[in-house]
């Protein structure tokens, strides 16, 4: 059964090169353009993993872990936050809200890949 | 099966044997002869073959992945070398003790030894192959040929892994990318097997032997994300102690390392390893600067004791680290030439800071990029230079072997002098300066202090005293102790002294540590008669202010009975400091970055001043405040409606203050350049700074200030208390 | 998912044994235990199972010696295999390779 990741970020690009490496290695990928959507999307699926960035309309990175950190089915979903060097200081407000895993953007698909499977095999 | 078939298969097989050895004997002439490849390829083959038939699961067990490595040769995957050789070489031996046990009739007794050897022999194939095909890792890997011996890792995971979301047997997975997982012990001894057993609490640990070329560091980023929670040990294979030992061996230093830099830097460990090491030690320097009796543990010792490297590597390394430092061949250059290239150096970080100026004046985004690394090269040069004027202490603790021998004998004293951390560098200016303070407190020590053998028999004390000098670094300080087993200082004899001479009102009250500071005041001696050695303590008055002008403090420490300990903090250098810029009014001052704690932004509630008292409260903690355009009298600019002030929380010793300012500007380097003979006695600056817009700032001195803005309130706290009783 | 037939006395793993489940599984299966002398266990049905899974299975086997009961564990399907072979405990469960779904009894 394939492990299913939801990709949360509102560059379409960044969705688009993170989903073709995840499909490739054999994993189901839901895309979410900010957190609204990707709350939406989610709605009760089994989710493996979430990969989300922090900055971004209408719902932040943060804001979407707090509340899906509320819904008992998503409490031990594993979290990769996606940020860049200038968002150092988030991290600990990441960390405090379930973000365990960190990756700094730009990264090469290869390296969120090993990230994953580090995570969650396929 | 029957006796003729089972000759057949074993005469077959040693036919294939006898000419796969001959391939291989020929391939070491001709290596790219492509016949011999095949040749080699078709006698495991057939044999793989005729083993299957006959049910010889054990033969075909082995003879697969071999003829499998063949093939990827015949694709050209793998080159013909002597390794490769040697390896089949040992194949075909033991594929031959396979085929014994066949014609022996054991071959349903197939020993588990046999079959785990038959493995290594697999292994030690893969693990070389994977050293080749990374080209990073050849180099530290060579030697490694027999990499038959396992990686230990160790992980202890903690009890919140699950509810972090991570899954221990994901990482265990993800290693078998990294090489061949021989074994995995699981260790469920904290399983509770009753009720209190929460199901959503990691209680698992597991011990893993790994096969594999990687390096350390790799096998550790498995881990990367769980590194908090988890408790991680990688052991490496013998073998690969070994290739550690021979990369010392030949590492090449072209400049003195660190014991830490030089085992990172073959890989013996990690960047995170050592992070961990150094911060035990950080504990331990603070345990120690708590308590002069515990020592600072080594860097080395930890690590042994985490087991992050094994005593031979560290041996070693530590070996090496010695001779390198004998090996560095030095030249003499005139302290003034080095002088002058510090010096241009610091005008080099103005300049820097001014070409960032006008790029971000001018927007010049695409510039930016090019100005961060000049910068950072600036800066690397400006520690390189500021390194070439640094020297060891030990020396200088050296020099007073002999003032201790000559004194103790002509005071007719028994005294041993113990010298630690004589290898932490300071700034040779700092190190001449030094040397006089230094002086006087030895000699106080061995004067004052230390008793006679006599007397220190009959307190029950060892006849032999004990005077122990210690330096060691402390955030950006070096900080020197200077302690003794001797007397102790007697604070009623101060006090009645102090009053005596006015320094003190009669009855004030005083901590212990303020009555001790006493010492350090002009004309104060507690010893009835004075030696012709250390005089009347005048000296000591003149030991703090020779220590404050280096920007260092003295603290001075003692039990009755049990000795004294005087502890000195200098700054490493004097020429260039990291500096915090505030502004107040329109002057910008610069406060030494080490000795700011914190920074409160304006409007802040968690500060609250005192004007009456004052004092300010930061958060529930009280201590004196200094308003800079008030202390430097600036006149304050028509601001309209609300103050906006921050607060800039200083440090130096155990002493704290606040000072009130306008403006946070942010972290700068700061070239301190001394203020002219007309300012010499200006209180509260050190000296002036250029700022690359040409302006000039004022270096602050934060000690200075301290004692004004304590001394300011304690004199307002006594009028306080006068008027109240 | 975990059906217990009262004339066997089964208790039959549900689907998904994780992180998600266990504390619900672990609290039906001590209600189970307490009923029954002889645990029987399968696992057939488990299609999702990790680390906290494979706790709760080595706590079922602890908590049966710690309390005398007899267990056996059933038909273990691929998930659990895998895993069981990953950590070299296929040995522990008598079981041999590629052959799933063998009963294991301890």
């Amino acid at each position: 059964m394939a492990k299913r990741i939801l990709v949360v970020d509102d560059s379409s690009s960044i969705r688009q090169v993170v989903g073709i490496a995840l499909r490739g290695a054999g994993y189901e990928v839901i895309e979410a353009g900010d957190g609204k959507d990707a709350l939406s999307k989610m709605s009760g699926e089994k989710i493996h993993l979430i990969i989300s960035d922090v900055n971004m309309p209408n719902m932040d990175g943060i804001t979407f872990l707090k509340q899906v950190k509320l819904n008992p089915k998503y409490k031990f979903t594993p979290v990769i936050m996606l940020t860049t060097e200038a968002g150092r200081d988030k991290v600990n407000e990441g960390r405090d809200a379930g973000a365990k895993a960190w990756l700094v953007k730009p990264f090469q698909p290869p390296k969120l890949l090993d990230a994953v499977e580090k995570l969650v095999l396929p | 099966m029957n006796d003729e078939a089972r000759q057949t298969f074993i005469n077959e097989s040693e036919e294939m044997l006898q000419s796969m050895e001959d391939s291989l004997l020929q391939m070491e002439q001709e290596p790219e002869n492509a016949e011999y490849i095949n040749s080699v390829f078709r006698s495991m083959h057939t044999i793989k073959g005729a083993a299957g038939i006959f049910g010889f699961d054990f033969i075909v067990d082995f003879a697969h992945p071999v003829e499998t490595v063949m093939d990827e040769v015949r694709d050209g995957a793998h080159q013909v070398d002597e390794f490769l050789i040697a390896w089949l070489l040992k194949c075909k031996d033991h594929t031959e003790v396979l085929i014994h046990n066949v014609s022996a009739g054991d071959e349903n007794n197939i020993s588990q030894e046999l079959i785990n050897e038959g493995e290594k022999l697999i292994a030690e194939f893969s693990g070389h192959s994977l050293s080749n095909t990374d080209d990073n890792q050849t180099k530290s890997n060579t030697g490694a040929h027999g990499a038959v011996e396992s990686w230990v890792i160790s992980l202890d995971f903690k009890k919140d892994t699950f509810r972090n979301g991570f899954d221990p047997l994901s990482f265990i997975r993800y290693l078998e990318k990294l090489g061949d997982i021989r074994e995995v012990i699981t260790d469920l001894e904290d399983v509770p097997f009753a009720e209190e057993m929460d199901p959503e609490s990691c209680y698992l640990s597991f011990k893993i032997l790994l096969n594999s070329s990687a390096s350390k560091a790799e096998i550790e980023s498995v881990f990367e994300f769980v590194l908090d929670d988890c408790d991680i040990q990688i052991i490496p294979p013998k073998t690969q102690n070994d290739v550690y030992l021979n990369l010392l061996e030949t590492l090449d230093y072209e400049q003195e390392k660190r014991l830490g830099e030089i085992l990172v830097s073959i890989g013996a460990i990690t960047d995170f390893e050592l992070k961990k090491a150094l911060a035990a030690q950080d504990h331990s320097i603070d345990q120690a600067t708590a308590d002069p009796t515990k020592a600072i543990e080594p860097l080395g010792e930890i690590l042994i004791e985490k087991d992050s490297v094994s005593k031979p590597v560290l041996e070693k390394a530590l070996d090496r680290q010695k001779q390198s430092r004998e090996e560095n061949k030095s030249i003499r250059v005139d302290a003034n030439r080095l002088g002058q290239l510090i010096n241009l150096v610091g005008e080099l970080v103005i300049s820097n800071a001014a070409v960032k100026l006008m790029v971000e004046k001018h927007g010049l985004y695409d510039v930016q990029e090019v100005v961060a690394e000049v910068e950072n090269l600036v800066e690397d040069i400006r520690d390189n230079a500021l390194e070439l004027r640094m020297v060891p202490i030990g020396e200088t603790f050296s020099r007073f072997r002999r003032v201790v021998r000559d004194v103790s004998r002509e005071l007719g004293k028994d005294i041993d002098l113990v010298i630690t951390g004589g290898e932490a560098e300071l700034d040779k200016t700092v190190v001449e300066k030094i040397n006089d303070p230094l002086t006087h407190l030895v000699r106080n020590s061995l004067d004052h202090g230390i008793e006679t053998p006599e007397e220190r028999e009959l307190k029950g004390k060892p006849r032999q005293g004990t005077l122990t000098l210690n330096a060691l670094h402390d955030s950006g300080h070096i900080v020197i102790q200077i302690a003794d087993d001797g007397a102790g200082l007697d604070a009623e004899k101060i006090r009645t002294k102090a009053e005596a001479n006015g320094l003190i009102q009669p009855g004030q009250q005083l901590s212990k540590r303020e009555l001790f500071r006493l010492i350090f005041e002009p004309g104060l001696s507690t010893k009835q008669q004075a030696s012709n050695l250390s005089g009347r303590g005048v000296g000591m008055d003149v030991v703090k202010r020779n220590i404050e002008a280096l920007r260092g403090n003295v603290e001075v420490d003692s039990e009755p009975g049990k000795g004294t300990l005087v502890t000195i903090q200098l700054p490493l250098t004097l020429a260039i400091i990291d500096g915090f810029m505030v502004g107040a009014s329109r002057e910008r001052y610069v406060i030494p970055l080490s000795m700011v704690e914190e920074c409160v932004e304006m409007d802040s509630k968690e500060w609250e001043l005192s004007e009456t008292s004052h004092y300010v409260n930061l958060r529930g903690e009280v201590m004196p405040y200094l308003r800079l355009t008030e202390f430097f009298s600036i006149p304050t600019e028509k601001r309209l409606g609300v103050k906006r002030e921050s607060l800039v929380v200083v440090r130096f010793g155990r002493n704290k203050a606040g000072f009130v300012v306008d403006e946070l500007y942010g972290e700068l380097q700061t070239v301190i350049k001394p203020l002219g003979k007309l300012f010499e006695n200006l209180t509260g600056v050190t000296g002036a700074t250029v700022l690359g817009s040409g302006e000039v700032a004022l270096i602050l001195d934060v000690q200075g200030l301290i004692a004004l803005a304590s001394s300011g309130s304690a004199s307002k706290k006594i009028a306080t208390d006068l008027a109240e009783a | 998912m975990n059906t217990e037939s009262s004339a066997e006395m089964v208790f039959n793993m549900a689907e998904d044994l994780t992180i998600y489940s266990v504390a619900e599984l672990k609290d039906s299966f001590m209600e189970y235990a307490e009923k029954t002398q002889e645990l029987k266990v399968t696992l057939e049905q488990v299609t999702e199972f990790d680390s906290a899974g494979f706790q709760l299975m080595m706590f079922i086997i602890n908590f049966a010696n710690a309390t005398e009961k007899t267990c056996v564990i059933k038909r273990l399907s691929k998930p659990v295999i895998d895993v069981l072979m990953l950590l070299g405990m296929n040995e522990d469960f008598s079981f041999k390779k590629n052959l799933a779904s063998q009963e294991a009894s301890l």
